[in-house]
């Protein structure tokens, strides 16, 4: 058996099959989800090209695959990264039962993971760009789903993650001719240029960062937080592949200097914008934006501690995403599918849990301590601070509105006016929110235990980091 | 030869696509563009090979008329005349001008670059963007997209003759139909610019 088989195919395979289930949400879900809490289990415990004795059958997961001539090949370095993508699958998965993003989410998830599980593997590299490009289209259906009319923000996620693709293939072409002749700066500049245009249209950076705020505001919350996690994060682990496997790259310092550089304006554009939005939904695009600038502020500080922290960013990002659009696709359910602070203001004294779950999520992104932003941020900065004092404070500053937005948020939320209508009679202006669900104590106790476990990361981080600690062994020169 | 007819070709297909309100020219100005991208990508590549693009794009045409036909008519009017026209004419000339100014140079950089590729490879992109930008509709959305790929494709054929890559750019090509198939069948509406 290939791995190829094993983390690509078999999980497409799996998506075509629950297609044909998609109106059964809950085997479906956690049928999806139970895949691929398998496959990432194998991926943590199974190595690769090591015969493994099960009774009178031997199973060997080979390392490599050719298919149409072309390689993907995954080693036991990067099952770590693997099993963390797998589990991190399962855990959307598991969550779109009780956030109802759409019957296409399980099989649509699954595809697009696979897909871009198979662009990390394969060899030559700018297959890896045809590869995501395909997975963006197969997640079109996801983010206008059949019956609702598609926004703006879905022509332009599509129209630059499209525009992307095209740079870094020709970016491939240019890469043999400056390895041939690194001498060549003006090569060199080119093919840098190049590259960094590629990678500014598909991982977002300002000022190509408008689709995140719009689909955030068009599409059901859970989905914009599955393809706001998965795509910058594989894409971004693409993007390190690049430095790792070229050493003109890797030894160019203003190479460094640009992604902090960048790193530095989206997480302030990001949280300035996100302290002066009046809509759920683009908060939350905002936060996106200021985590994918934290990424590259991370990757910018050009050693092995920044690799480590860029990872580390990971588990915090994750739970936060998912606690976040988990509150967010309750409120978008109740409010009738609208997040606008007009329309879901004194959402919170009706439902108090909710809100707890996702102002956890939202403090945990702005890097306020115990939660499990702050013990990675408070690593960052101080790594940050042995380059530049100045761009650690434009940080804090990006921190500091992304708090503003969420203070403003538990304001609204927790705003009386509405509910003070309900009880008086008036029927002008009033939202009635439903009654409490039969649920209400499950609910309770789950978004408890979500912001339990925020906090609990960012008490104890000693406890989680470690598990990510051999991801950048998978690189041969970033991760040493 | 015929490269100077192809450049022709992309130049008029381009223009239609960016003025037309029919939806019918619009299909039948792409159809022909394909046809442009192939005489240009036939220069690099062995006429049985560059037969890809034509092949694929043509069927591309072909599935976004298909959906258009059977969906409603989502436009709320005809080009308002004459300042509609005369302003996307005069954006299409700006395109024109600055890749007459940019291909010669494009093509001194890599000497397997032709001039007739690298400008109408330049010209697609250009009115392609063009085209997406001021575009209030899926169909054209789409067609833009397809347009800008387009010219893509004739310049990345001339480094790239990998049957693999051609194959998979033609997958996303119908990819993109597909994808426009889809919106339009949803009631896809897009907000002007």
């Amino acid at each position: 058996m290939s791995a190829l088989l094993l983390w690509v195919l078999i999980p497409g395979f799996a998506a075509a099959i629950l297609f044909l289930f998609r109106h059964n949400r809950l085997p479906s879900s956690f049928i999806g989800s139970g895949i691929a809490f398998l496959l990432g289990w194998i991926a943590w415990q199974v190595p690769i090209e090591e015969a493994l004795s099960l009774g009178p059958i031997s199973i060997k997961i080979s390392e490599t695959m050719l298919v149409l001539g072309r390689e993907f090949s995954f080693t036991n370095l990067e099952r770590p990264l693997l099993a963390f993508i797998y589990f991190a699958t399962a855990l959307w998965l598991f969550g779109s039962y009780f956030t109802e993003p759409g019957d296409l989410f399980v099989s649509a998830v699954l595809t697009i993971v696979s897909l871009l599980v198979a662009a990390l593997a394969v060899e030559p590299f700018l297959f890896a760009a045809l590869l995501i490009e395909i997975a963006v289209l197969m997640s079109i259906p996801l983010l206008a789903p059949p019956r609702k009319p598609a926004g703006r923000g879905v022509f332009r996620f599509l129209a630059f993650q499209t525009f992307g693709m095209p740079f870094i293939l020709f970016t491939g072409w240019m890469l043999a001719g400056v390895g041939a002749s690194p001498g060549n700066l003006e090569l060199v500049v080119l093919a840098g240029s190049l590259l960094a245009m590629g990678f500014a249209f598909l991982l977002a950076v300002f000022p190509f960062h408008t689709w995140i705020p719009m689909l955030a505001s068009e599409i059901h919350p859970y989905v914009a937080g599955f393809i706001f996690f998965t795509l910058p994060s594989v894409i971004s682990i693409f993007a390190l592949g690049f430095l790792d496997r070229f050493a003109w790259l890797r030894e160019t310092e203003s190479v460094y200097l640009l992604f902090r550089g960048v790193g530095i304006v989206m997480v302030v554009v990001g949280g300035l914008w996100a302290a002066f939005q009046n809509h759920l939904g683009k908060i939350f695009g905002y936060a996106v934006i200021m985590e994918i600038g934290l990424s590259l502020v991370a990757i910018g500080l050009g050693n092995s501690e920044g690799i480590s922290l860029y990872f580390a960013l990971f588990l915090p990002r994750l739970f936060s995403y998912l606690i976040w659009v988990i509150a967010l696709s309750f409120i978008y359910r109740i409010s009738r599918e609208t997040l606008t602070f007009s329309a879901v203001q004194g959402f919170g004294l009706r439902y108090p849990y909710v809100v707890v779950g996702l102002l956890a999520a939202h403090f945990s992104l702005s890097g306020i301590p115990l939660f499990a932003g702050f013990p990675v941020r408070i690593a960052l900065w101080s790594e940050l601070a042995q380059v530049s004092v100045a761009l650690v404070i434009w940080a804090m500053l990006g921190n500091i509105a992304l708090l503003v937005s969420g203070l403003r948020t538990l304001l609204v939320l927790m705003k009386s006016e509405n509910i003070s209508r309900i009880a008086d009679g008036m029927e002008v202006g009033v939202v009635e929110y439903p009654r409490a669900e039969s649920t209400t104590t499950l609910r309770i106790i789950l978004y408890s235990l979500a912001s339990g476990f925020l906090l609990l990361i960012g008490l104890m981080p000693q406890w989680f980091w470690p598990a990510f600690a051999s991801i950048p062994q998978m690189f041969e020169h970033l991760g040493s | 030869m015929l490269s100077p007819v192809a450049i022709a070709l992309l130049l008029f297909t381009s223009l239609s696509l960016l003025l037309s309100h029919d939806w019918r020219v619009s299909i039948a100005s792409l159809g022909l563009q394909y046809l442009g991208v192939f005489m240009l990508v036939a220069i690099s590549w062995p006429v049985s090979f560059a037969v890809i693009k034509l092949v694929a794009g043509w069927m591309s045409a072909s599935i976004l008329g298909v959906t258009r036909r059977s969906t409603k008519d989502l436009h709320t009017g005809e080009r308002i005349w004459p300042t509609e026209w005369v302003f996307r004419t005069m954006a299409a000339s700006l395109v024109v001008l600055a890749v007459f100014s940019l291909a010669p140079q494009t093509r001194d950089l890599v000497p397997n670059f032709n001039l007739y590729q690298v400008g109408g490879g330049f010209l697609l992109i250009g009115m392609g963007l063009l085209h997406h930008a001021l575009t209030k509709h899926a169909l054209q959305a789409m067609l833009g997209l397809m347009t800008i790929l387009s010219g893509f494709e004739i310049i990345y054929a001339v480094v790239e003759s990998s049957t693999l890559v051609a194959g998979l750019l033609a997958i996303i090509n119908l990819g993109i139909a597909f994808v426009g198939a889809y919106l339009l069948a949803t009631h896809a509406v897009e907000d002007p610019v």
